[in-house]
This record gives structure tokens, C-alpha cells and sequence, in this order.
């Protein structure tokens, strides 16, 4: 079985285990119809030619005004713009079944976005339910994205208040890379209130995750050891504390409701040992990025001697460069350390990360296409500007596909 | 909360002569206004258990479809969306539960009760709700909100000099430290939703706020019990810290202690007393005429108890001697001492109107046959009727 599997409720271990395999990244936005429709299918189509096993999306949520999926407008809805057909009609049965079987959010997001929104999360559902079962039948499964934060103006904070802290917001602490640390500003989280309710909506937002995706990367995964809570009214995120996040509690909750936890922990940045210990003890994979394998010492998490097996190796994220563009961002003196190919690096670290033993290698498909920094996802920290790369029509050839699958092939990830 | 000096009639739906919220219900508010009654006092409005009982409702929010004039009306998808957004907090789960298209008959019902309500309050009608304190087990709502029930206690009532082992009701009780922690959401969501459907509402069992009878799960009695104490005042500012005031009658019959009065005191919510109480006992006894207070709501007798003729009939001669009444009529005599009452309402059950005995009783408590089924025959509340209580209601200044 390709699929995650091998959870054991009874000692509330997800241990999550990814039969060795590969595969693509890319937000439906980036589809060159940048909707669920025949582009879907045919993309799914390309994956299978290529070898591949998983595609990897973003937070499938309605955006912000700037794009971004990681501040959402709920937790729990589809954003209706990646709909391919959003005027499709919708019966009275769908409408009944279709609230009976998401109780808890359902509504709340209807009272927050309207009505109409019910009948868009259906077409959403159908959509998505019909590309689900036809990437399934070409054996190709989709890793999603859990942000771990929710937006400050949207509909969780205004159905479920008592969940969240009121005083304090989101960020990360100064580091070298920022002085002043991020200011994020979402809302935090109250977790003696998350814990009182055994964990009843973090519960219900992992049943529909697992409901839309079949693995799941769940973002900022350290925030559930400990966060940095910022003052409200701060501009910036020096002035934080670390205060305790909810552990081995939160995911034991959820692993008795649901009995799975198809979890990815992304665990990247500065992590601290109680960081690991809590991703090892649910046995979850962790993330390693080869554009952070070089340099470093010994012990540098990201170099190839030192992947695990329950791990996802990545060439690049939405977050970083591309490849090529992190590439020829390098000086040359750590150009040629890298030992890649000048005229195509990221075939290189393509190849790198297909040879690693993590079990699941992912490769952004601004990767496999060997774009450059113009074409990269997401810069941290610029508002404008990011989520906007597209696929171009044929761009991903069955030339390209050919090379992908060999690659897999030779390193065992081909779908068995 | 401040009631005017009024008067109305105890009637569930269930009792009109359909059953239904069809024309006997808009008859029933016309022959209320004739009567110069502002209140219609209803039970539960839930979808009430195998045996009818309306305190063991599986929602304590949707209403009961069996009371629908048509439960075939069409609704379209743009009024379930409709509802269901303005209704977030409940209504998915109940759809859950109930399966079908139990949301298009929240519509339905939705429909007729708003038309009658608007039709009542034209007429100076308002309506008096009911809401049990308890929830029914197995129910949609511990099934939905299980982390908001304690899992090894069950309600019931301690022993007494009624019964030797205490009543064993069984319902789940709630963890009310998981309420206060989500700062008592769901009895604000409660409340929001009895507001949308009534004026005022009577809180079975108010004494369950300040303490509550625990027995362990399991025991065939209610004798192990404990008491535990309840949330208190708190509760009830968090509800009005966001709904605003609530229009309450607390329910506060049988032994209840101190703290229960001062709790209900303290939040100004009028209590009850019951006339076929008020003709024995000590000179202190509460529901004696001369000892009701304004801040109070006067029964003749409720749906728990005998009918007032039933009643009459069952006391001993010394008691009948006391009251005074005409033996022919003894319900118009204590009709007219509710009335006297210096509570601020009176209500009055239609069967006490119509002078019925206790085959007209709507339920015996522990007893789970053959209660709840009472209804009115076609025409039985005549103008003769409605004249003579208006007389009454004038008489004592109680009229519209």
C-alpha cells in the first residue's frame, strides 16, 4: 500500500508510515486554469505518466485579499474560486445531506459568508470528491496543508470566540534572518479552553482534513509545543513570550476521535529537542529541504547523510527560491560545492532528493520545469505579489514526465 | 423581570382539537383575546420521546414536525441555506440526527409558528414557553456535545416523603465545568433559540442551577445520590452578557432549599404557586393566597398535577369546607381566588376552564403510559366561557 498507514489508536501513536515514493507540488491555482477542471485531470494524467505517487497541494481554504491560503477565511470550508463550473445547480437533498454531515461547521461559515455559501461548498465537495477518486484510480494520492493559525477576520473566530486568546497574536521571535522576529497576527490560540472541550474543534478541523486529502503537512507543527505570542498592539514581534502550546494532548484527542492522524509535521527553522521529541513519539515525518544541505555542520538536518526514512525530503518549498533561482542566488565558490549541474541544478537536486532515504520525495513543479526566482511561489514577509505562478499550457510534457519516471524508477518510487 | 398583572391559559398544541398549528390554534388565540387573556402557555416545543413526554425531547432546539398543519409544504433549497445560516449553531447537528429532511421541516415549522405568533401578538396574545432543564439521553444533543455531559452520574431526585428511594430520572447531567470554560455557549445558543420561539419561558427544575441530584450511572434507584453543586448566577449573567435580559419564570416547586430562592431573587425571575396547594398546611406554606408575593406566577394547577375539579374531588371534606367553593363549580371558585392572587400572572389550565375532572389530567409524573394525550373537543371553549373568564379577569384586573 502506497497510502499512510498503520495507526494504532490504542497507545495514540499515529506512526505514519509512507511507502517509498514521489511527488509533485502544485496549488490548484497554479493550473494553467487555476480551477478543479479538465487542467485537474490532465495534471493527474501527467503525474501518473511521470512515475508519481502524490500531489501536493496548499490550504485549500478561501484566501485573503493578497492569495494567501495560509490566512484563510475558515478552517473548515473550500474556496469556491477553484471551482470549474461555481454555477452548477444544486438539489435540496444535496443541501440536507450535505449539512448533516459537516454539523459542526457548516453553518457557521454559511452565517459568516451567506447563505450561497452552502450550495458552493457542495459544488466544491463534487468537484473535489470526482478529481479525488480519479487521482485514486491512477494511484495518485494528495498530501494537503493544515495552517496551523486561522485568520483574525474570519468566520472560526467569530463562530467559536471562546477558543481564542484575546491580548496577544501570532508571530515568530527575532532570529538572524529577522531582528524584530514576524509579526503574523493571527489570533492564538486559548488552549486550557481547547483542552476543556477535549479538543472538540481541532477534532472536527482534522476530520475534514482527512475528509479532503489523503496526508496532510500540518504548518508551523512547533507551535504545538510552544508558540510565541506577541502583544496585541505591538508592530512588531520582538516583544513576544514562548508560552506552552497543547502537545502529545491535542493529537491523542484527535487519534481517539478519529482514529488516524495522516500527519507531515513540517518542523523546519530553529526547533528545539521538545519539537522532535513530540513529532517522534506520534511518529509522524518530519521535512527536509535540499536547498539547506549544504554548508552547515555535521549534524545539519537537511544534508542527505543525515535524512531519516519517516521523513519528506523536498528540492524546494513554496516558501524558499526556486531551485534554479536559489541556484544562481549562490556564490560561486558554494556553486560549485554543491557539485550540481550548471546547466541544470535542479535535475541535480532532483536526484538528490529521489536517492534520499526519506521515504517520500516532493519536488515543486517550478522545479521539475527548472524556473527561476520569478516563478517561485511565495516570499515570507511581502504581502503583494505571491501565490500567482502559473502553469503554462504543455508545459509539462511527456519529455518531462519521461525523465521524472526514470528517476523514481531508479530509486524505487514508482507507485507499486 | 417585571410582569404586568395579567392572566393566561395553559394549553399545549397538542391539546387543541387537531393537535396542530393549523385554524384550532388561531381559533384557540381568538377565543384567548374574547377571554381578555394576554398569555398562551405552552409545553415544550421539541419533538418529545416514545410516550409523547415533551421534557424528554431529543433536541433542545428543533421544534416537533408532529405539530405542522402541513407537513408537505413545499420549501425551496434557498430557505433550508437560509436557515441553516441563521440557525449555525444547531441545526447540523440536528440534521445528524435526525437524518431525512429534518431541516426542511425546521422551515416548515419555522413557517406556522412565526404566523401564529405574529397572529397572537396582533391580538395581544404573547406566549409563555417551556424549557426542561435536562436533556433527553441518547439524545441529538449529548450525541453532538458529549464533552458537555458528565459520564458517570445520571439526573433523578432524592428520596422524599413520596418516595422512599428518590425518582430515577436518567437523563445525562451536565459537566458544568466544561460549560463554564466555554463560557455556557451552548446554554447561550439555548436560550437564543427559546427566544426566537417564545416571549417569556418557565425553567423546569430551577433548582437544578444551584444544586443537582447525582446518582451513579447504573443504579436501579435514585437512593445513592448526591448532591453536587450547580453553576449558580453565572450561568445566567453569561447568557445576558449576550442575549441581554432574559424573560424567566423559574419553576421552583416541591422541597427546594434557601439558596434556591435567593438565586432566583437575585435574579429577579418570578417564581411559581399553585392553588390546589394552598389549602393545607402550615400558615407559612407559600402557596397559601395570603402568602404569594407580586414577583410570582399563580396556578390553578399544572399539567403535573390533577385537574382543579379532580382535585376538589380527591381532598378530604374538611379541606373542601375551607375553600368555600360551590361544590356544582368548585373550578370557577378557584379560578377566581388565583385571580385574586397579588401574583402578577395567573394561569390557568383550559381543562380548569372547562371544569374537567381527573381523566383530563395531562400527566402523571412517573408514569410512562397513557400520559399527554388530553385534548379539547371541537367548540368546547365557548364565548359563554370566554365572557365569564373575562368577567373574572376584569373583576380582578387582570384583563386586556
Amino acid at each position: 500500500m502506497r497510502a499512510p498507514s498503520g495507526t494504532d489508536a490504542r497507545v495514540s501513536v499515529a506512526r505514519v508510515t509512507i511507502a517509498r515514493s514521489s511527488g509533485v507540488f502544485l496549488h490548484p491555482t497554479s493550473l494553467p486554469g487555476g480551477r478543479l477542471g479538465a487542467e485537474a485531470y490532465a495534471f493527474v494524467d501527467w503525474l501518473e505518466a511521470a512515475g508519481q505517487s502524490w500531489w501536493q497541494v496548499l490550504p485549500l481554504g478561501p484566501p485573503d485579499e493578497f492569495g494567501s491560503p495560509y490566512r484563510t477565511t475558515s478552517a473548515f470550508a473550500g474556496w469556491p474560486g477553484l471551482l470549474a463550473e461555481p454555477d452548477a445547480a444544486v438539489s435540496m437533498e444535496e443541501v440536507e445531506s450535505f449539512v448533516a454531515r459537516h454539523p459542526y461547521w457548516l453553518g457557521e461559515w454559511a452565517r459568516f459568508a451567506g447563505p450561497a455559501a452552502i450550495a458552493d461548498q457542495i459544488r466544491f465537495d463534487r468537484e473535489w470528491t470526482e478529481l479525488r477518486a480519479y487521482a485514486s484510480r491512477r494511484n495518485v494520492g494528495i498530501v494537503g496543508d493544515v495552517p496551523i493559525y486561522v485568520s483574525d477576520i474570519g468566520a472560526d473566530v467569530q463562530a467559536w470566540p471562546e477558543l481564542f486568546q484575546h491580548g496577544e497574536v501570532a508571530g515568530a521571535p527575532p532570529d538572524k534572518l529577522n531582528a524584530n522576529g514576524q509579526h503574523w497576527g493571527n489570533p492564538l490560540y486559548d488552549w486550557p479552553a481547547h483542552r476543556a472541550t477535549g479538543y472538540r474543534w481541532w477534532v472536527e478541523r482534522f476530520r475534514r482534513v482527512v475528509e479532503l486529502v489523503d496526508l496532510a503537512r500540518v504548518d508551523h507543527f512547533r507551535g504545538f509545543v510552544s508558540y510565541w505570542a506577541v502583544p496585541e498592539g505591538h508592530k512588531t514581534a520582538r516583544n513576544g513570550h514562548w508560552r506552552p502550546g497543547p502537545g502529545r494532548e491535542l493529537f491523542d484527542a484527535v487519534l481517539d476521535a478519529l482514529g488516524s492522524l495522516p500527519v507531515i509535521a513540517e518542523d523546519l527553522g530553529v526547533i528545539t529537542p521538545a519539537v522532535h521529541r513530540l513529532r517522534d513519539e506520534l511518529g509522524l515525518p518530519g521535512m527536509a529541504v535540499l536547498h539547506w544541505a549544504f554548508g552547515g555542520s555535521r549534524s545539519n538536518p537537511h544534508a542527505p547523510a543525515n535524512h531519516r526514512e519517516n521523513q519528506v525530503v523536498y528540492t524546494s518549498t513554496h516558501d524558499t527560491d526556486t531551485t534554479v533561482g536559489w541556484y544562481r542566488s549562490l556564490k560561486r565558490k558554494e556553486r560549485e560545492a554543491t557539485g550540481l549541474d550548471p546547466a541544470e541544478p535542479h535535475w541535480g537536486l532532483i536526484t538528490m532528493a529521489m536517492e534520499s532515504r526519506a521515504a517520500l520525495a516532493m519536488i515543486p513543479a517550478q522545479d521539475v520545469l527548472g524556473l527561476g526566482s520569478e516563478d517561485r511561489m511565495n516570499r515570507p514577509g511581502v504581502v503583494e505579489g505571491n501565490w500567482r505562478w502559473r502553469l503554462e499550457q504543455g508545459q509539462l510534457t511527456e519529455e518531462l514526465a519521461a525523465r521524472l519516471r526514470e528517476l523514481a524508477g531508479l530509486n524505487h518510487r514508482l507507485p507499486r | 423581570m417585571h410582569l404586568v398583572r395579567s392572566s393566561g391559559i395553559l394549553l399545549h398544541p397538542t391539546s387543541l382539537p387537531s393537535g396542530r398549528l393549523d385554524a384550532d390554534a388561531y381559533a384557540f388565540v381568538d377565543w384567548l383575546e374574547a377571554a381578555g387573556q394576554s398569555w398562551w402557555s405552552i409545553l415544550p416545543l421539541g419533538p418529545p420521546d416514545e410516550h409523547g413526554s415533551p421534557y424528554a425531547a431529543r433536541s433542545a432546539f428543533a421544534a416537533w414536525n408532529g405539530l405542522l398543519a402541513e407537513p408537505d409544504a413545499p420549501v425551496s433549497t434557498r430557505e433550508v441555506e437560509d436557515f441553516v445560516a441563521r440557525h449555525p449553531y444547531w441545526i447540523g447537528d440536528w440534521a445528524a440526527f435526525e437524518g431525512g429532511d429534518a431541516i426542511s421541516d425546521q422551515v416548515r415549522f419555522e413557517r406556522e409558528w412565526s404566523r401564529l405568533r405574529a397572529y397572537a401578538e396582533a391580538h395581544g396574545v404573547r406566549i409563555l414557553g417551556d424549557l426542561p432543564i435536562y436533556v433527553a439521553a441518547g439524545g441529538a444533543d449529548q450525541s453532538a456535545n458529549r464533552q458537555l455531559f458528565q459520564k458517570k452520574v445520571v439526573a433523578g431526585a432524592p428520596p422524599d416523603d413520596f418516595s422512599a428511594t428518590g425518582q430515577l430520572w436518567g437523563n445525562p447531567i451536565y459537566d458544568w465545568r466544561a460549560h463554564r470554560v466555554e463560557g455556557y455557549r451552548w446554554w447561550t445558543e439555548r436560550f437564543r433559540r427559546t427566544f426566537e420561539l417564545v416571549d417569556v419561558t418557565r425553567i423546569d427544575h430551577f433548582r437544578a442551577f444551584v444544586a443537582y441530584w447525582a446518582v451513579p450511572a447504573g443504579r436501579k434507584t435514585a437512593k445513592s445520590g448526591r448532591w453536587r453543586p450547580g453553576p449558580g448566577s453565572e450561568l445566567f449573567r453569561a447568557v445576558e452578557h449576550v442575549l441581554g435580559p432574559l424573560q424567566l419564570v423559574a419553576e421552583d416547586l416541591g422541597k427546594v432549599t434557601e439558596e434556591v430562592y435567593a438565586l432566583r431573587d437575585e435574579l429577579r425571575i418570578p417564581g411559581m404557586v399553585v392553588m390546589i396547594f394552598g389549602y393545607d398546611g402550615a400558615a407559612s406554606n407559600p402557596h397559601r393566597l395570603e402568602n404569594h408575593r407580586e414577583r410570582q406566577v399563580v396556578y390553578t394547577a399544572t399539567h403535573d398535577m390533577d385537574t382543579a375539579r379532580g382535585w376538589y374531588e380527591s381532598v378530604s371534606d374538611e379541606i373542601r369546607a375551607a375553600t368555600g367553593f360551590d361544590p356544582d363549580e368548585p373550578h370557577w371558585g378557584l379560578i377566581d381566588a388565583a385571580y385574586s392572587s397579588r401574583a402578577a400572572l395567573a394561569l390557568v389550565q383550559a381543562q380548569d376552564v372547562l371544569g374537567l375532572g381527573s381523566e383530563a389530567r395531562m400527566n402523571y409524573p412517573g408514569r410512562a403510559d397513557g400520559n399527554w394525550r388530553w385534548r379539547l373537543e371541537p367548540g368546547q371553549l365557548t364565548e359563554e366561557l370566554a365572557a365569564r373568564l373575562r368577567a373574572c379577569a376584569e373583576r380582578h384586573r387582570r384583563a386586556r
